[in-house]
């Protein structure tokens, strides 16, 4: 990819012929790269509404037959006491995202503020103990963290899964939000300081409203944790009532084959939230993303 | 900000009302205690679709004769099924009884995790199930489970295409039958079977009189006859289309594409009513008169351990005192060994006609005779040449070794029917590294702005584009040393296949004394405590103060509490395991052995995949290559996102965030299938350009490719948000100023744009190499490590080791231990270049 070449050659002429000459292969740029881009997810919706389609195979992208089957099939799964187990797996999937969304957020945006304005003893440590917990590989911990969940008597519960999704998306949280305060001036804050106000006034009254782009992501990121995460949750769950929607679209991928058509249509039914969620925020996506590059 | 009114107005209330709501819900979460003396028995499996709905209605009729037992069924995904039910059943938060293949019982077994069920099961008892299921679910002169059903291929035909008289029954009938019949410009096979799984490949293994271990019981690979058996297939793979997995056999089968098939008795279930096919035994060797004998799998119904039926009690019933708890897993054992016996006996029936499983328990299919349902009609076609099979069948070893044996098995046959990784590979690789690395370091220099000496920089310029100028010859070199003369000669394939079985086998674990390890502990402790102190005078003679420490508390004491306890001290007894050895069920202080392993590679060499070094290469490898290529792209196509007059802007945004909002394991798979060889959507698309197909995953370079292209197209959107938002801050004028001063578009980016956007991006592009280093779902679900486990990175190997390598823990701690230490020096390292760059 050829990546600087390609724009704006003399920008002091901008004559007529040059502007359309540009419009015409920044969009053929962009278009080929967003086909790129949506090839593997048409394949996935392909794969749901044909029946007896396999992953990447053939590269057309027209069905040749339409059915709803699959989808039909994932959404209305019952158990043998005729438990709608779909119903009550995506009910786990959104308690465990909202809750850890809530919580996440708001162990966030306390300690990204404390990082950022309070001096304390241990601010340098703990921020780069945050930035350290990214180094770890999730191997070591699962056993470990298993055991210790069952002398909490976590194991199989909600409560469970959502401590340790909200604390795992925490550290890049702390950092994203930890940059964005950085960029908030401080004099705001002191008027209101010297007017007599607490900090914890100061902070939900003057921070946090400034701070809405970066809450945003802090929100979708705890929300992506917790509703994409699937081995911990295959580990801790023991009922298929408690599996969480990944879970069950894991139950698909067998031993000796995939049944395709069924895995592509719970993809879908697991993706749309994220995708809409993404969609709604992504004005703020742009802003809110600091990954803390602002040093304070 | 118009919209935070609610906040601004209410703000104490509206978060008391938050946390309230909190609370209120993990209290209704937790889950509700079970009254005593309810038996409520766990059962666990990882049947799908038929298998599944028999297994449901067998239980069902359990519990109707047994009203005083409740049987609950959990459905565990097959992934996961085998860490999940190691890692309960000791700790009391397992199963009672589960379903599992046979290849576990030595492994775990000897870990402590299953039953003895030999007294449980006498001999007139045992008699009725087929002997060749109960030996393979023996183990040391002990059985382990009841046997349930068996899994052993056959050969299925289609009769449209082949006629019953003409199904071939020796080895040089079927080959003959398929270089006549396999054409593939109309895509019509003779025979394809999935011929790089080594459990497909064992009929033609034991048919030569193939074997894994010598008299003694040690490995022993390289024999004549097992090399025979992988030249025989090898002269099949010429005629099926290479890259098929399960679910493309399937399709062709069904699609009337091929005409004769090998795979086991699940593949009816997945046949398109109204084909007309047949299922034969499989054919007499010619070479040696031998039936050609496949590995059969025994599936077995197990009970958990009395260790962890006992922990399981202990969780669940906590009031009960030590006597009782003892009798009530008495009663439990009772009602499960009934359970267990009913579905394997009483259920079998059932379990034949809905589930078309091939039961162990003989006497169910005399049954079948009297029974005039079409589904009892069908099996009473099929039953008999699948028992007949049963007879020409070697149960696959179940010894605790087997599993990674197995794998480093199959990695040979690959390689001698496809080919893997050449001698050169390695020492290419190394250089190549080498050079990029090289390459990298002097353009941050040349472009480092503190660098004043014009001609210093010239120089840096001229390094750096000399290092990537010669890496490409390097590239071009390793990949036509690729190419087909890649592939190996089963002897040297089996060869290297045995000095690998020797690394991967645990060595015994010595017990160390743990004393002078405490000490330097101690010691490294009380170090740091000096230190810690120091810095605290050290910030106290400057004079800084503390000033807000009480204010702080509240607003970091519950993040960093959690971290603590979440994921800090989780990280710390992992750590501690890489001190340990995990044997028959124990840990064993073994000191520094697991890295002093570790770094000596055993007995492979330095430049085998196998080995931390060379791996550790590919990882190196793996993150420079993802990371330039996210960022490159990335910061492409913010530039020309954010030009204002470009149009329908918002539009192309949204689409090109679409690979972030999917799920990883998602899409993972889809490029999986997309990459290939013979029906791959990628090939497919060369094809029409007039390339040839590309066997992706049977070479470094091109696998390595196939995992890159997957999660750059992961990743890219990542940086691309990040550079938009970065360039947000950057202000316009700088750049129309130098333009009014004539500079081209180049030197507005180098001199202005860039070090403008250098220093935000810093923190995402080095979170982001942490992430590649670790990007464990790609690697895992892509390649899968192929060719020969040369594209596997450092956490795949590690994982593999925990958990498809007789578990070993302490070694995969090490190797997990090693990684952490890696990045946190990669990240001490750049925060010193960086502090340098602004100095």
């Amino acid at each position: 990819m050829s990546k600087q070449k390609e724009w704006v050659e003399q920008p002091g002429a901008l004559n007529k012929r040059d502007m359309i000459i540009r419009q015409i292969v920044f969009n053929a740029i962009l278009i080929i790269v967003c086909l790129i881009v949506l090839y593997p997810v048409l394949w996935v919706i392909m794969m749901a509404i044909t029946p007896n389609e396999i992953a990447g195979v053939s590269s057309s992208l027209i069905p040749q037959q339409v059915t709803f089957d699959n989808f039909i099939d994932v959404v209305s799964r019952v158990d043998d006491y005729g438990n709608h187990l779909f119903l009550h797996q995506l009910k786990n999937s959104v308690l465990v995202a909202a809750i850890t969304t809530a919580l996440g957020v708001l162990l966030a945006c306390t300690a990204a503020y404390g990082f950022s304005r309070l001096n304390f003893v241990g601010r340098q440590l703990g921020l780069q103990a945050f930035l350290v917990t990214q180094m770890f590989p999730g191997v070591v911990m699962t056993i470990p963290l298993y055991i210790l969940l069952g002398k909490l008597g976590l194991l199989n519960s909600i409560v469970g899964l959502v401590l340790v999704y909200s604390v795992s998306a925490l550290p890049f949280c702390v950092w994203n939000l930890k940059g964005y305060f950085d960029t908030i001036p401080k004099e705001l804050e002191e008027a209101a300081i010297v007017d007599g106000a607490s900090r914890i006034r100061i902070f939900v009254t003057i921070v946090l409203p400034l701070a809405r782009p970066a809450i945003a992501i802090t929100a979708l990121f705890s929300f992506m944790t917790a509703w994409n995460e699937f081995i911990l949750a295959a580990t801790l769950m023991n009922s298929e009532l408690a599996y969480t929607l990944p879970v069950a679209l894991k139950q698909y991928v067998g031993a000796q084959s995939v049944q395709y058509g069924l895995f592509a249509a719970g993809a879908i039914i697991v993706s749309v939230p994220i995708m809409a969620l993404f969609f709604a925020l992504q004005k703020h996506l742009v802003g809110g993303l600091t990954a803390g590059g602002v040093k304070g | 900000m118009k919209s935070t009114t609610c906040i601004k107005h209410h703000p104490k209330r509206t978060l008391g009302l938050c946390l309230l709501q909190l609370v209120a819900f993990f209290l209704c979460l937790f889950p509700l205690e079970v009254s005593a003396q309810d038996i409520v028995l766990d059962l666990w499996h990882s049947y799908q679709s038929r298998e599944e709905s028999a297994l449901k209605s067998v239980v069902r009729d359990f519990e109707a004769q047994n009203p005083d037992i409740k049987v609950s069924v959990l459905q565990v995904p097959e992934e996961s099924f085998n860490n999940k039910a190691f890692t309960a059943i000791p700790r009391g938060s397992g199963p009672d009884v589960f379903i599992r293949a046979h290849d576990i019982v030595g492994n775990w077994a000897d870990n402590k995790i299953i039953a003895n069920l030999s007294d449980d099961l006498p001999k007139d008892e045992r008699d009725k199930f087929h002997p060749t299921t109960i030996e393979a679910l023996t183990y040391k002169d002990a059985l382990y489970a009841v046997p349930l059903a068996y899994k052993s291929t056959v050969l299925f035909y289609n009769r449209d295409l082949i006629d019953d008289a003409h199904v071939p029954d020796t080895s040089d009938d079927l080959l003959s039958y398929i270089e006549k019949n396999t054409n593939f410009e109309k895509q019509k096979y003779g025979l394809v079977y999935d011929n790089t799984s080594f459990f497909f490949h064992g009929a033609w293994f034991n048919g030569y009189g193939g074997s894994l271990f010598d008299e003694d019981g040690n490995v022993h690979l390289a024999t004549t006859e097992n090399a025979k058996s992988f030249e025989f297939a090898r002269k099949l793979s010429q005629y099926q289309p290479a890259g098929l997995d399960g679910a493309r056999i399937k399709t062709l089968f069904n699609d009337g594409q091929v005409a004769m098939v090998i795979n086991g008795p699940w593949f009816m279930a997945e046949l398109r009513d109204g084909l007309n096919y047949g299922v034969h035994i499989l054919p007499i060797m010619s070479e040696t008169g031998r039936r050609s004998a496949p590995f059969v799998t025994a599936e077995g119904i197990f009970m958990a351990n009395e260790e962890g039926a006992l922990a399981k009690i202990e969780s669940q019933n906590a009031n009960l005192s030590p006597e009782a708890r003892v009798a009530f897993a008495q009663k439990k054992r009772t009602a499960s060994l009934a359970l267990m016996k009913f579905i394997a006996e009483q259920g079998a029936y059932t379990r034949v006609i809905e589930g078309r499983q091939m039961v162990a328990f003989t006497p169910a299919y005399d049954q079948l005779s009297n029974d005039t349902r079409p589904e009892a009609a069908f099996m009473r076609s099929v039953a008999p040449t699948f028992l007949k099979q049963l007879d020409n069948t070697v149960p696959q070893s179940n010894r605790p070794e087997m599993g990674s044996l197995w794998a480093t098995l199959q990695n040979a046959l690959v390689k001698s029917l496809y080919g893997g990784p050449s001698g050169e590979t390695p020492y290419l690789l190394f250089l190549f590294l080498s050079l990029i690395v090289c390459g990298f370091v002097f353009l941050a220099k040349s472009t480092n702005p503190s660098v004043v000496s014009q001609q210093k920089n010239t120089l840096h310029k001229v390094l750096c584009a000399a290092s990537f100028a010669l890496s490409i010859p390097i590239l071009v070199w390793m990949s036509s040393v690729q190419g087909s003369n890649s592939l190996v000669d089963a002897m040297t394939a089996l060869t290297e296949a045995q000095s690998r079985a020797s690394t991967l086998k645990a060595p015994p674990a010595e017990e160390a004394n743990p004393g002078p390890y405490l000490a330097i502990l101690g010691g490294l402790l009380t170090i740091g405590c000096i230190f810690a102190l120091r810095a605290l005078k050290k910030h106290k003679a400057k004079n800084i103060e503390y000033t807000d420490n009480k204010i702080a508390i509240p607003f970091v004491a519950p993040a960093i509490i959690g971290m603590i306890v979440l994921v800090f001290l989780p990280f710390i007894v992992g750590a501690g395991l890489s001190f340990f050895c995990y044997q028959n069920g124990e840990f064993v202080f073994v000191g520094l052995q697991n890295f002093a392993r570790l770094f000596s590679t055993g007995s492979t060499s330095f430049l085998d995949s196998m080995s931390f070094y060379f791996t550790f290469v590919v990882t190196v490898l793996w993150t420079i290559t993802n990371v330039a290529l996210h960022v490159g792209i990335g910061m492409a196509l913010a530039l020309m996102l954010r030009e204002p007059w470009l149009k329908l802007k918002g539009l192309y945004r949204v689409l090109l965030i679409v690979p972030w909002a999917i799920p990883n394991y998602i899409t993972a798979l889809i490029w999986r299938g997309m990459f290939n060889a013979e029906f791959g959507a990628i090939n497919n698309i060369l094809a029409s350009f007039g390339f040839d197909k590309i066997n992706w995953y049977s070479e470094f370079l091109t696998s390595f490719a196939a995992n890159l292209t997957t999660n750059t197209w992961l990743g890219f959107p990542f940086m691309m948000v990040v550079t938009l938002g970065a360039l947000q801050a950057i202000p316009r004028d700088l750049e129309d100023a130098a333009a009014v001063d004539g500079a081209s578009a180049w030197q507005r980016f180098r001199h202005v744009t860039f070090p403008l956007l250098k220093p935000a991006l810093m923190p995402s592009v080095i979170l982001g190499s942490i992430w590649t280093f670790n990007a464990f779902n790609i690697i895992y679900l892509v390649s899968k490590g192929d060719p020969d486990g040369s594209t596997e990175i450092l956490v795949t190997e590690a994982y593999k080791w925990a958990f498809e390598r007789q578990y070993q823990y302490g070694y995969a701690a090490a190797y997990a231990m090693v990684v952490f230490a890696i990045l946190v020096l990669y990240s001490k390292l750049t925060q010193f270049v960086l502090e340098d760059n602004k100095a």
